[in-house]
């Protein structure tokens, strides 16, 4: 009986001393599975970073206009009649100039466009030839 | 007998093991128990590290939040010369990628330290390729680089930072406080390879990253004032150019470029002549463009009117031992076409109806004896004597741009005071400092001007150098869709205490459009050669940069 309890309590203090040591073994797994993942973050990031630099550097006024002169285009600011700016774009319907958001290209809501199937519709096909 | 001889041999091997496992338990209560202080000690130097976590520096944005400073991620090549077994042949082959001299990375290896940097922010390709050695104590640390999208432009504003990323010139060290942050720093431990164990931090501190600055300056138009400045640079063989592009209601300073420039992303190439901001760091004699401070004075103290007519002495006055020249002879003028033509006879004799107490006082007023107060570093003031040293001949020089010196900044601001309505705006290149989520944290609200002429000079000034641009000396400066107004400068330099007869400053300070002014530029190019009148060198870029820039905020 003595002898049952001593290998008891040794079984017991051996299980508690493997979990303490699996549990530490598995913190530095973890640690090392983070590492991992920031560092996976952290090349995306960067690559992130670099492309909206690179991005950036593409874009810039001077680099496009030397780019562009290269090219023997030269590109200059509209004057102030070239460019007319319409504050509210209108399109021709049947019943004459309609505003572009009260009609004409805007698609509005048909309660009854489940019959739609009953009605031939346009349809575009692939040229021959 | 059997069963006596086996219970003795047990209980010689269970002695055995009892005093075995006694010496041990001894010998592990000796070091844990005995010696613990002084082995806590080696093993917490060797798996505690404390490091310090170095902050992001915070990005530079244009006024439209445009990229022209960032920082990005590059890696540093380090040694431990103490575990490099052939340090000749590691020598040869990470030299030979890295572009640097052999006999200087040998030199880093037989240091007896265990860390030794070999170079610093290299490129990825070069990076990649010293990883790929695979050469035990070569490694590499990834530290962040400063990098500039647009390369020169602007590059004496945003100015450059040293291999730690700390503020040397410009923005960079203006605004160093701000753009820096705060390190931050973890206690961890680290296994057998110097790796850090996240789950053994015992104390974190995150680093605060540097808080962005957002620019007065436009992108755009800055860019159209660096090409245009250097196609006059260029053009003319000049020594230096300098332009300020301000928005005259707000200080904002829309552009501020110089030539010769350099790439920020190679400035440690960069020559010399490349590195000074020219437009805030040196002053010369301003010439006729300082005739607006004279005819503002003049008639702002009703001394003269417009119509007023003064004889121009046909090109020569004589004054005492001194005679006066006007570029070109000219006859009776009214005072009008005597600013339109430039004339430094009709400008002094105008002056001198004013006198010297009241031309010192709006010398004052319009900025010529203090620093504009711009936030960049080294700015300094014209050098000019106070009333008390003026000689007898002071006031038939100063009137006309000579014996008196101005920075382009401070050119630009008198300009600007007669295209704000008469107040003296303060220079300002940053508008705002955000946090990294874009959150303001400061303001730089625009400082309250000072009043220098009333709004009847304004108007009236602004007819004298529209008239300058249509029909006086600053044809050049004409545009076909916008009115403006200016005044030209040809200023000669002073070599040896002598006035130079082929070294000159040419200049042109004016505003656009003319009826409701938004831009003040002032354009100097530093001896231009064989052609040097301000009209001719500088008047031009004036024109193509304001066209440019009218048309493109009139798109905005």
């Amino acid at each position: 009986m003595r002898l049952f309890r001593s290998i008891l309590t040794i079984a017991v203090f051996t299980v508690a001393s493997l979990m303490y040591v699996h549990q530490q073994v598995e913190l530095v797994k973890l640690s090392y599975l983070i590492e991992k993942k920031e560092k996976c973050l952290n090349v995306v990031l960067d690559q992130r970073e670099q492309l909206s630099y690179n991005i950036k550097n593409l874009e810039s006024p001077s680099r496009l206009e030397s780019a562009l002169l290269a090219k023997n285009i030269d590109i200059t600011f509209p004057r102030k009649g070239d460019v007319i700016t319409m504050v509210r774009p209108y399109v021709m319907n049947q019943r004459g100039i309609s505003d572009i958001r009260s009609g004409g290209l805007e698609k509005r809501f048909n309660i009854f466009g489940f019959l739609d199937f009953l009605t031939p519709k346009a349809e575009a096909h692939q040229a021959k030839g | 007998m059997h069963s006596g001889i086996l219970r003795k041999r047990q209980l010689a091997v269970f002695v055995f093991f009892i005093l075995s496992l006694s010496i041990l338990v001894l010998r592990l209560l000796y070091l844990q128990v005995v010696k613990h202080d002084f082995y806590k000690k080696i093993a917490d130097e060797q798996h505690t590290v404390s490091l310090e976590i170095a902050p992001k520096r915070g990005t530079i944005f244009d006024r439209n939040m445009r990229v022209l400073a960032i920082n990005l991620h590059s890696d540093s090549i380090f040694a431990n010369p103490r575990v490099i077994k052939d340090k000749q042949k590691v020598a040869a082959s990470i030299s030979k990628i890295l572009g640097i001299g052999e006999d200087f990375v040998y030199s880093r290896l037989t240091k007896n330290k265990s860390f030794v940097w070999i170079k610093r922010k290299v490129s990825p390709e070069a990076s990649a390729l010293v990883k790929a050695l695979k050469i035990e104590g070569i490694d590499t640390i990834q530290e962040s680089e400063r990098s500039y999208p647009d390369k020169t432009l602007a590059c004496h504003v945003i100015g450059t930072v040293d291999i730690d990323n700390k503020g040397l010139e410009g923005l960079e060290l203006y605004y160093d406080k701000y753009l820096k942050g705060e390190p931050g720093w973890v206690v961890s431990t680290q296994d057998a390879k110097r790796k850090l164990l996240e789950s053994y931090q015992y104390e974190y501190i995150p680093a605060r990253d540097g808080f962005n600055l957002v620019l007065t300056i436009d992108e755009v138009i800055q860019s159209i004032a660096e090409r245009e400045l250097a196609k006059a640079f260029e053009k003319f063989n000049a020594k230096g150019a300098s332009i300020i592009i301000m928005d005259p209601r707000t200080g904002d300073i829309l552009a501020l470029a110089n030539m010769p420039n350099y790439d920020l992303n190679n400035a440690k190439n960069r020559s010399k002549e490349s590195i000074k901001n020219r437009a805030i760091n040196d002053f010369f004699e301003p010439g006729s463009v300082f005739k607006i401070v004279t005819a503002s004075a003049a008639l702002e103290e009703k001394a003269v009117g417009l119509n007023d007519k003064f004889d121009c002495e046909n090109g020569a006055w004589r004054i005492g031992r001194r005679v006066l020249h006007d570029h070109t002879p000219h006859g009776i003028m009214t005072f009008k076409e005597i600013i339109g033509k430039s004339s430094n006879i009709g400008t002094v004799k105008a002056a001198l109806r004013m006198g010297q107490e009241k031309m010192y006082k709006y010398m004052k007023l319009f900025g010529f004896y203090e620093k504009t107060g711009i936030d960049l570093p080294g700015e300094v003031a014209g050098m000019n004597r106070s009333i008390k040293g003026w000689s007898k001949v002071s006031m038939y020089a100063i009137p006309m741009g000579q014996e008196v010196t101005a920075t382009a900044l401070q050119l630009a601001c008198a300009i600007g005071v007669i295209a704000d309505n008469g107040y003296r705006v303060r220079p300002r290149v940053v508008k705002q400092v955000t946090d990294p989520a874009g959150k303001v944290i400061k303001e730089f609200p625009v400082k309250v001007p000072n009043r220098v002429i009333s709004t009847d000079t304004v108007l009236k000034m602004r007819g004298v150098l529209n008239g300058v641009v249509n029909s006086g000396t600053g044809k050049k400066a004409k545009m076909e869709d916008y009115e403006a107004g200016g005044k030209t400068g040809t200023a000669q330099k002073v070599e040896q205490g002598r006035y130079s007869s082929d070294r000159f400053i040419g200049s042109f300070i004016g505003f656009a459009p003319v009826e409701n002014p938004v831009l003040a530029v002032v354009v100097s190019v530093d001896e231009p050669h064989p052609v040097y009148f301000g009209g001719d060198v500088a008047a031009p870029v004036f024109r193509n940069v304001v066209n440019d820039t009218l048309r493109y905020l009139s798109r905005k």
